[in-house]
């Protein structure tokens, strides 16, 4: 009994030096670490893989704090993130957000995070900027990004090549068009392309962000029925009623696709690396990759589709430690997670790594990494904002009943500005 | 001198708590939540503002006409398709019945999440087996999830498929509820077995009848699994229901007030429709 008590003593008195520590000094440091930093964090997410491997090396630094995880489906994520955001239920110490819902949850919960400002804003010269903005949510640094989503061309070089037409020559969507009624008429039953026509409208995002623009303004106002946005849709239906895109449901439409050779290409991140290489590995030597095509001869040619990021919610009882595997996993730590996840770091630093100049004999293309190399900065900030699921929703609906219903591009997009302005009360911005 | 009942109430205890708990309480939580908004993080009073907006929301409406639509098409073929089985496996001539009941029952019990991925694949429009088929015998692909029309139709055969069986084992108890004799005392009168069919066995299920309308339009206006599985809502809202509405206002644009709001709506519709359906039903007895 004795015995125990002094362990007790000890143990408290260890850890009130270690928090008197930690109160003075810096106590994170990502290429150091800090032995003295202790305790268990658990880390809430849908992709365990993405963080389990590097669990040990984050220990190397901070070898007395433990990670654990709460890994729940994708589907289940969000419903348990937006619970216990409304509840001031405990989730977990660190929690994975998609940056497209940062703001989304920071506007209507703005006291439920940790304002990781005076910690992280140290880091943000060294960031992607279209990535660190997406973390700030009124002048608060909610998260920290980890990955980046760049878009690539991914295009079969061996049904490209039977339809006569070199990838290298594809520089506007024109091209892309005439390319694809080539590649259609060459490869019986295949598709240039697919899309997502009633469930998601990667290609519209793709069209929009290399105008400059989004759905929703950098003054708030709603934009998805402004001219650049018609353009867009315009070429999308052009596109889709020439016939060169198939229409693929969800990831298992797209993998389906993919792998029962009905598509020559798809306009998608980078990690349809892992896509191919899981799911398709038959098809080596079979895809290539090339920068998207511009709206107009040198246009721009920089896209991104999804990307996440960390919080640290402010109930976390452990916001040192959590930060501290929060900073290490997102600057230098996200090198490691390129060269074994093949996930693009939004820290620029790390770019620096061999794996992106290392050719990969899966593809068709000698340098896998290259097109996105050159495409990967948008040079400014890319905002979803606060209802961005709502504009995602009703520019999906507008897609859908152009592409499906034949509805006038202009009417459909201006439905979708009205039902937009109805939810969420913006205002509708000038033509 | 009286005593207060406590006796009864003590045994009514742990339910009249659970219910005011897990019913009563989300209940009136949800019709305070739909009176308020979120400003910023901040909540604040807004009367009868989220119940305004509804009537300015296109989404709502197209939302309310989908229901409509699945309930004035799909029930009454659902009861009707139900009704005709129940009185054939209810023949003790018909062979294996035992069988067949199980069979129509089955779906009722199968995961959605199974059912969702069996559609999805069975549906899939270009390498989907019910595609395949057709074309195999000459006929074109349908379009099951991408052309409005068809959506809708898509989502009322995933509805009539999962629940016809059900509502068949509430019409057979139903039927085994019916003297044998009455049907005896018939066919010595000559009563052919339609005519049975319509003076006896009708008439005397009309209770069974109105309690399978009554809970087949709660769950026409609750639906929400079969919609979100197959078509997600889609093509551009086609087969957005109520339900599904409410889900996505609540937890995907994390607007609860205005979500309350069109879950009170829900029970209002809900109320007032079983309310008439009760109604009817009295009038005709």
């Amino acid at each position: 009994m004795k015995k125990r008590l002094s362990l007790l003593v000890a143990f408290g008195l260890a850890t009130a030096v270690a928090v008197g520590l930690a109160q003075n000094s810096p106590a994170t440091d990502p290429l150091k670490g800090n032995t003295k930093l202790s305790g268990e964090i658990s880390l809430f997410s849908w992709a365990e893989p993405s963080y389990a491997p590097f669990v040990a090396e984050f220990n190397k630094l901070y070898p007395n704090i433990k990670v654990k995880f709460v890994t729940v489906g994708y589907g289940d994520a969000y419903p348990r993130i937006t619970a216990s955001l409304a509840g001031n239920v405990p989730l977990a110490d660190v929690v994975m957000i998609e940056s497209e819902r940062v703001e989304i949850y920071g506007s209507r919960f703005p006291n439920a995070f940790t304002d990781l400002s005076a910690w992280g804003n140290k880091w943000e010269r060294n960031f992607d900027r279209s990535k660190w903005a997406q973390s700030v949510v009124k002048g608060k640094l909610i998260t920290m990004p980890t990955d980046a989503a760049p878009v690539g061309m991914w295009y079969r070089a061996d049904m490209l090549e039977k339809a006569g037409v070199n990838p290298s020559s594809i520089k506007t969507w024109n091209d892309y068009l005439a390319a694809g009624k080539k590649v259609v008429a060459a490869n019986p039953g295949v598709k240039m392309a697919g899309i997502d026509s009633t469930g998601s409208e990667t290609l519209l995002r793709i069209l929009i962000q290399q105008q400059g623009s989004f759905y929703i303004d950098a003054d708030g106002k709603i934009a998805v029925n402004s001219a650049k946005m018609v353009r867009a849709l315009t070429f999308l239906k052009t596109a889709w009623e020439a016939g060169i895109l198939a229409n693929i449901q969800g990831t298992d439409g797209l993998i389906g696709a993919v792998k029962g050779n009905r598509v020559a290409g798809v306009n998608l991140p980078v990690w349809m690396i892992g896509i191919f290489k899981t799911f398709t590995p038959e098809q080596k030597g079979k895809w290539g990759v090339a920068q998207i095509p511009a709206l107009t001869a040198g246009g721009g040619q920089s896209a991104y589709i999804g990307g996440s990021s960390l919080a640290i919610p402010a109930n976390s009882q452990n916001k040192e430690a959590a930060w501290a595997f929060v900073e290490w996993y997102t600057t230098y730590g996200s090198k490691r997670v390129l060269e074994l996840r093949g996930s693009w770091p939004s820290f620029v630093p790390s770019l620096n790594a061999p794996v992106l100049n290392a050719p990969d004999p899966f593809f068709a293309t000698p340098n896998v990494f290259e097109p996105f190399k050159k495409s990967a900065f948008l040079g400014r900030p890319l905002r979803y904002s606060s209802d961005y699921d709502k504009a995602f929703g009703v520019v999906v609906a507008a897609q859908s009943s152009v592409l499906n219903g034949g509805q006038n591009v202009q009417t459909a997009l201006d439905k979708a500005a009205n039902d937009l302005k109805n939810a969420t009360g913006r205002e509708i911005a000038a033509k | 001198m009286k005593h207060f009942p406590f006796a009864p109430l003590a045994f009514l205890a742990p339910a009249l708590l659970l219910y005011a708990l897990f019913t009563a309480f989300p209940v009136a939580r949800a019709l305070i939540l739909s009176l308020q908004r979120n400003v910023d993080g901040e909540i604040r009073w807004a009367g009868l503002g989220q119940y305004q907006r509804l009537l300015g929301d296109d989404i709502f409406k197209q939302a309310l006409f989908n229901t409509g639509i699945f309930l004035v098409i799909q029930v009454p073929i659902m009861l009707v398709t139900a009704l005709l089985l129940a009185v054939a496996l209810n023949s003790r001539r018909f062979a294996f019945r035992d069988v067949f009941r199980s069979a129509y029952f089955l779906p009722s019990i199968m995961s959605l999440v199974a059912v969702g991925v069996l559609f999805r694949v069975l549906l899939n429009e270009d390498l989907g087996l019910v595609n395949y088929l057709l074309r195999s015998i000459g006929l074109e692909s349908v379009p099951w999830i991408t052309h409005p029309w068809w959506a809708k139709v898509t989502v009322m055969l995933i509805l009539t498929w999962r629940y016809t069986g059900f509502m068949m084992v509430i019409y057979l108890s139903g039927l085994q509820s019916i003297p044998d004799e009455l049907f005896e005392a018939a066919q010595i009168d000559g009563s052919s077995p339609v005519q049975s069919f319509w003076f006896i066995t009708l008439p005397l299920l009309r209770p069974t009848i109105l309690f399978t309308t009554i809970l087949s339009t709660i769950g026409v206006l609750q639906i929400f699994d079969e919609a979100v599985i197959v078509t997600r809502g889609g093509p551009a809202n086609e087969t957005l229901t109520l339900g599904l509405y409410l889900y996505q206002t609540a937890f995907q644009s994390v607007d609860f007030h205005y979500a309350a709001a069109l879950s009170w709506v829900l029970v209002i519709l809900i109320g007032a429709l079983s309310l008439v359906q009760l109604k009817l039903g009295e009038h005709g007895q």
